[in-house]
């Protein structure tokens, strides 16, 4: 007993005389190493290819900066107005800064969040074809110091450092043009090559002259140009016609020479004059929206910032969301009743029958989905293979073939069918793994076949169930090449409305929201399902 | 034994898997009521098919099983109550004990009241009533084998079978279970079909065993005739320990004959299965019964080599080369008279004629 207790009061040494705990600890320091090193490269591949753009999307979806720099001057006085009357001339004046002119470059951080609507610098005219100099450096003196040159000058000094192949050199260059640009202003894809120019042969010590500044205006000018395009569009997602509106507005502009801007602005185009336009530059005020998720649900603000319906027309999304989770639903439930005596016979036949039926249901997954699905066009269509069969047989008369493909029907059959396999092998791989001696047990124990297959069987196969089920949902709910192909009109899904975003209207932060949305349903779908049955009672193949 | 009062009874029963094998060949065996019939015999030799034809669970190629006077053949396994305990045990994951247990009432449509009684006692007679509320998962295997043991009793079945339950227990916990098993059986008074292949487990616990090989009973007999009277080379062999010598019988009075062995040397043995003068025979002998440096009026003496001692406490055993095989074991008891040997001592051997069998050859040697 004595030896024990000192054994225990001191720390325990190894043959050397180092602590345990020590000699321990360095010898798992290695294997630590290699496990890192091992886990690594996959944990890279994981954050570029999935965390990242996934963070892209969350950030996508609300947010809204583009159209603070596009106006800053006038949401940074837009709180004063009383958003019931026709705005007075300030703000007038303010839009007619924010969109003629180029004024925000110079003045603003480009971020465009300081903003002091006092400074005189916003009514300086630049006129187009010069003197650029003296205006420029009446909007913001900084412009006539070395000082503020050198930040671009050693952009442009650095890319001509590179050395490299013709091409590569000229790449960078370019990238060169590029930065400049994104220094400049808050775009990143607006190219400065006339700055790039100019800057190249300068020695960086003497004063800059007037074809630096018209370099400066050419280069803010087409920026502008480019910026005020993507933020035009944006507020047509707020409200349709403003793309009109600012297109039209730009080139009418330049012909106003002097305030008062109000009636001017009217005049070149009456919308001005409408006081529902105003209201909804409010609504775009904040850098970071609600707003497209609102529009997923066909909802969006008014003028107090209250949530309200977007106009019946214009409603689509509530009822795309109800179908395509209708949809997922009926296709789950497809599945599963027939993936489970499909995973039965799979799990019980002889190995000799058991592998040709596994051949055929992994079949679907060495074809091409798309050859699968014309295969379905052949068959469902009302000149199809089911209809002539139908008529011929005379179940059908001629002009009632069934209509089963381009609509909600034809995609449930074809999506089920593709999605089979997910519900059949986790199923499958949990029925393979109850031994048959459980079922006789039951037998035995006097319970009638059936009864033993539900109150035995059966829930020892819920956690392929429930791992098929989440799958195969999970899978439906964000599918849209089947909708596409197959749906028609009546067919088309949530993930349609993605893809379309995504590449027909640009429309990301729509799409992103959408996504973002699919996203946190599948997730509260995991809650659910974890709080019921519990993640780790799961069983994929 | 009348055919009136077995309880199970085979009648030439034969089983085939594929149509080309038989696996069970004619099997005929009565089961007398609440007797404890062991099947005992080697992995592969039918037994689980056996079971399995009288649970239920395979049906019988030709022939007959009769319960309690009643054919059987096509009743459905859950109408004929008979409690089994799986190799596996197969309690169902998903239930909790006292779930599991209450399973066959709750079929049966018992009264919840009577289920929660029936439980609680069955629990308690395997000495588990604190584990009611667990999944079979968290009990230990000798917990998991006793719950099986209860499901199988729990609805009070008149037959119960068992097909090798303690094959996964340890030897120690093995042994207490097939006591405890033991003593349930003659408390409740069933009848016991009992699957194993190790022959210890089965002399101890059965009142008959049937010894199979190759999907036939060898012999039908109490643990103690079966290890005393072996009537072929296959239980002779498979049943304890065991001398074989070979040789040629030169001749046979009908209850002790004369054997010539490969070597020379002639031997006396009791005729049990030969067939006449000329045939070869192999005669069977256990260890214990060899004498070392016997009187001169044994009726066999022969000349051995010591190869080998192992001291085991109660006895000593020796290996030794006899008629040139070093595979003749004999056991010495440790007592104050016993002979003090040496390895590579030469020394006489020998047994009484009554003491050793001359059975018939076995196939594979
Ligand atoms: N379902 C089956 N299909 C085909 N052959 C089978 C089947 N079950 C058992 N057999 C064969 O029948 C023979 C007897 O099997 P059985 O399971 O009855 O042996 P056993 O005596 O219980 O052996 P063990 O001690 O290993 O459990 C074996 O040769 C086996 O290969
Ligand atoms: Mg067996």
């Amino acid at each position: 007993m004595a030896s024990n207790a000192s054994t225990v009061s001191q720390p325990l040494l190894t043959a050397d005389g180092t602590p345990l705990k020590v000699s321990l600890k360095r010898s798992m320091r290695r294997s630590k190493l290699r496990a890192i090193g091992l886990v690594l490269p996959p944990l890279l591949f994981l954050m570029l290819l999935f965390i990242i753009p996934i963070g892209n999307l969350l950030t996508r979806s609300v947010d809204d900066r583009l159209i603070n720099y596009q106006m800053p001057l006038t949401f940074s006085i837009i709180e004063k107005w009383d958003s019931q009357t026709l705005p007075d001339e300030e703000l007038f004046e303010a839009v007619y800064y924010d969109l003629g002119t180029i004024n925000k470059f110079l003045i603003t951080n480009n971020t465009g969040r300081e903003v002091n609507p006092d400074d005189p610098g916003w009514r300086v005219i630049i006129p187009k074809r010069g003197p650029y100099k003296e205006p420029i450096l009446k909007i913001n003196p900084l412009w006539g110091e070395v000082e503020t040159w050198m930040p671009l000058s050693r952009i442009v000094h650095n890319s001509l450092e590179y050395e490299g192949s013709k091409k590569e050199k000229r790449n960078v260059e370019k990238r060169a043009q590029f930065d400049i640009c994104s220094y400049l202003t808050p775009l990143t894809n607006a190219a400065c090559s006339r700055l790039f120019k100019v800057l190249k042969n300068w020695d960086q010590q003497s004063l800059p002259d007037e074809k630096f500044y018209k370099a400066l205006y050419k280069d803010l000018s087409s920026a502008h140009k480019f910026l005020t395009g993507k933020s035009s569009t944006r507020m047509n997602y707020e409200k349709p016609g403003w793309k009109s509106l600012v297109n039209k507005s730009r080139r009418g502009f330049n012909k106003i020479k002097n305030p008062p801007y109000k009636e001017a602005m009217i005049k070149i185009e009456k919308r001005w004059g409408d006081v529902n336009v105003w209201q909804s530059l409010v609504a775009m005020k904040d850098p970071f929206t609600s707003g497209y998720y609102l529009n997923a649900f066909d909802r969006k603000y008014d003028v107090d910032s209250n949530v309200i319906m977007q106009p019946e027309e214009r409603q689509v999304y509530v009822m795309l969301w109800w179908r395509t989770l209708l949809l997922s639903l009926i296709v789950t439930i497809g599945c599963l009743l027939l993936a489970y005596p499909t995973a039965h016979l799979l799990a019980t036949l002889p190995l000799k029958y058991s592998n040709l039926l596994m051949i055929c249901v992994l079949m679907p997954f060495w074809t091409s989905l798309l050859v699968r699905i014309v295969a379905w066009m052949v068959m469902l269509q009302q000149e199809g293979v089911i209809n002539d069969v139908l008529v011929s047989g005379g179940i059908l008369s001629d002009e009632n073939r069934l209509p089963m493909m381009y609509n909600f029907t034809g995609t449930v059959i074809v999506m089920i069918q593709i999605l089979l396999p997910f519900m059949i092998l986790p199923i499958y791989s949990v029925m393979k793994g109850i031994p048959p001696s459980y079922m006789r047990a039951a037998q035995n124990l006097g319970a009638t076949p059936s009864l033993a297959f539900l109150k035995v069987y059966m829930p020892q196969t819920l956690p392929g169930i429930g791992a098929g089920v989440i799958l195969v949902f999970i899978v439906a709910i964000g599918y849209y090449i089947t909708p596409e192909l197959v749906g028609g009109k009546d067919g088309k899904l949530i993930g349609n409305m993605v893809a379309y975003h995504m590449q027909k209207s640009l429309n990301w932060g729509l799409a992103a929201a959408m996504g973002t949305v699919l996203l946190g349903a599948i997730l509260i779908l995991y809650w659910v399902y974890d709080k019921i049955v519990g993640i780790d009672n799961m069983k994929l193949a | 034994m009348s055919k009136g009062d077995s309880y199970v009874s085979f009648q030439s029963v034969q089983k085939s898997y594929d149509g080309e094998t038989l696996v069970i060949k004619n099997l005929n065996l009565d089961t007398e009521r609440g007797e404890f019939l062991t099947m005992l015999g080697p992995s592969g030799s039918g037994k689980t098919t056996c079971l399995m034809m009288l649970a239920g669970f395979e049906t019988a190629t030709h022939g007959e099983i009769i319960l309690d006077g009643v054919p059987i053949n096509n009743v459905p396994p859950h109408k004929r109550n008979i409690g089994m305990v799986f190799q596996n045990y197969a309690l169902f994951p998903h239930m909790t004990v006292n779930e599991n247990l209450a399973f066959p009432l709750q079929v049966r449509k018992f009264q919840k009241s009577d289920i929660e009684d029936r439980v609680k006692k069955v629990l308690e007679m395997v000495q588990l009533g604190a584990f009611g509320s667990r999944r079979p998962m968290q009990l230990s295997g000798g917990q998991q084998q006793r719950v099986a043991v209860a499901r199988a009793l729990v609805f009070e079945p008149k037959l119960v079978l068992m097909d090798e339950p303690l094959g996964a227990l340890d030897k120690q916990l093995r042994e207490q279970m097939q006591y405890e098993i033991k003593h349930i059986h003659e408390n409740l008074e069933v009848t016991v079909v009992y699957v194993t292949h190790d022959q210890s487990e089965a002399l101890t616990m059965s009142n008959r065993i049937a010894v199979f090989d190759d999907g036939e009973i060898q012999q039908l007999a109490a643990p103690d005739i079966l290890y005393e009277a072996p009537e072929n080379a296959f239980v002779a062999q498979f049943i304890g320990e065991n001398n074989t010598l070979f040789g040629k019988v030169i001749e046979d009075d009908g209850e002790i004959c004369t054997v010539n062995l490969e070597s020379g040397e002639t031997l006396k043995a009791l005729a049990v299965n030969i067939e006449g003068v000329g045939s070869e025979t192999m005669i069977s002998l256990r260890p214990e019964r060899v004498v070392v440096n016997p009187d001169s009026d044994y009726p066999n003496s022969l000349t051995a080599i010591v190869e080998e001692l192992i001291y085991l406490g109660d006895h000593i055993r020796s290996r030794m080369n006899v008629c040139g095989h070093d595979d003749f074991i004999v056991k010495i008891p440790n007592s104050a008279q016993h002979a003090q040997l040496k390895p590579g001592e030469t020394v006489q051997v020998g047994w009484l004629a009554e003491d050793s069998r001359a059975l018939d050859v076995p196939v594979s040697s």
